[in-house]
């Protein structure tokens, strides 16, 4: 047992220093300890399910000592920076100011064409709309258009806009969300009357939802169930 | 914070435990080992004690060891108990010397692989 202890971390120190020295680009989406405890996880609960040989409290451990290590490294991560870009690395500039940094594309192991890939799939046809490209931690790319390759904003443009917040949803299937409706500050009783005022039925809606805003959407249910109308409108 | 405090207690908890049974089952096995190794080498009375002692002392820690240990290693052992001790009884000398060779290198084997040592982890 104790071995199997000991092995186990070991192994997750092992696959750790292993993943950072592969580079972002075989991380994906999550942090580097994250991918190794989900790698070893996924290994260690399917043993004992598969050999029954393998006794319950070995894997239980195992799993224990994973979960308690990632709490603690993502603890340390937080209050020591210093050892966040050991462990996890720095974001690295492939484009900046709109120049490619070819010195560090090889660095992160990346040809030209995966870039490519990546911006097109960012919705950037042509590398030389890019202004900055950032590969962060997590091995996601971070892409910044030229000011001239910019979607049009209304702060582009001078013009002030009302923040339109989120829509609470108040009533979903028939069943009233409470803690949404303390969320918007409306009281059962405001509720009923603006179901009143709009001619619906609780029984018949598919979903009631206001938005900060004081924006409604009204959808109401079919006879067969589906969706048969859709209201929106300012309360 | 919590999650933090939490996961240190579980550590420490699981150390705990882990080093517990590391100094049960290595005590267990190492009293198991004496009382093979003061078997006789051929079926005679004392023997028959001894290894009606060796099966009692067998059974009471099988549970607990079985909790941690492969399987596999706990019942090869279960099964080299049994066929000494069906030895014993049926007074049979040959297959008793064997069977007790056996057990030996059974019980010695699963201890030094419980024990903590580099030879172990590696």
């Amino acid at each position: 047992m104790v071995t199997i202890f000991i092995r186990t971390a070991l192994i997750y120190l092992i696959l750790v220093v292993s993943m950072r020295l592969m580079g972002k680009r075989q991380v994906g989406e999550l942090q580097l300890s994250e991918l190794t405890v989900t790698i070893l996880l996924s290994e260690i609960a399917a043993s004992p399910l598969t050999d029954k040989n393998i006794p319950f409290a070995q894997a239980v451990c195992s799993i224990l000592l994973l979960l308690s290590i990632e709490v603690i490294l993502s603890y340390v991560l937080l209050h020591h920076p210093a050892v966040k870009t050991a462990l996890t690395g720095k974001p690295s500039m492939i484009i900046r100011r709109g120049v490619l940094d070819r010195k560090e594309l090889e660095r992160q192991r990346l040809c030209l064409s995966e870039l490519l890939c990546a911006l097109r799939q960012k919705g950037i046809a042509d590398i030389a709309d890019v202004e900055y490209a950032i590969m962060e931690e997590n091995g996601q790319l971070s892409v910044f258009p030229k000011a001239e390759a910019s979607p049009l904003t209304p702060k582009a443009c001078g013009k002030k806009v009302r923040e339109d917040g989120i829509s609470h949803a108040l009533i979903i299937d028939r069943v009233i969300i409470q803690k949404n409706l303390d969320a918007v500050g409306w009281s059962r009783e405001k509720l009923e009357r603006e179901l009143k005022r709009r001619g619906a039925k609780l029984c018949d809606i598919f979903l009631f939802a206001v938005g900060d805003s004081g924006r409604v959407t009204l959808i109401l249910k079919g006879e067969n169930g589906s969706k048969s109308g859709t209201k929106e409108e300012k309360s | 914070m919590r999650s933090f405090i939490a996961s240190l207690v579980t550590l420490a908890v699981l150390c705990g435990a882990v080093c517990a049974n590391c100094i049960y089952v290595e005590n267990r096995l190492s009293e198991l080992i004496e009382i093979c190794d003061s078997l006789p080498d051929s079926v005679q009375d004392t023997a028959k004690a001894a290894v009606t002692k060796l099966c009692e002392k067998w059974e009471s820690c099988r549970r607990y060891i079985s909790f941690t240990i492969d399987h596999r290693e706990v019942d090869a052992v279960d099964d080299a108990v049994s066929l000494l001790s069906v030895c014993v009884k049926t007074e049979s000398s040959e297959q008793y010397a064997a069977a007790l060779d056996q057990l030996s290198g059974l019980l010695n084997r699963l201890a030094e692989s419980e024990a903590l040592s580099l030879d172990g982890i590696l």
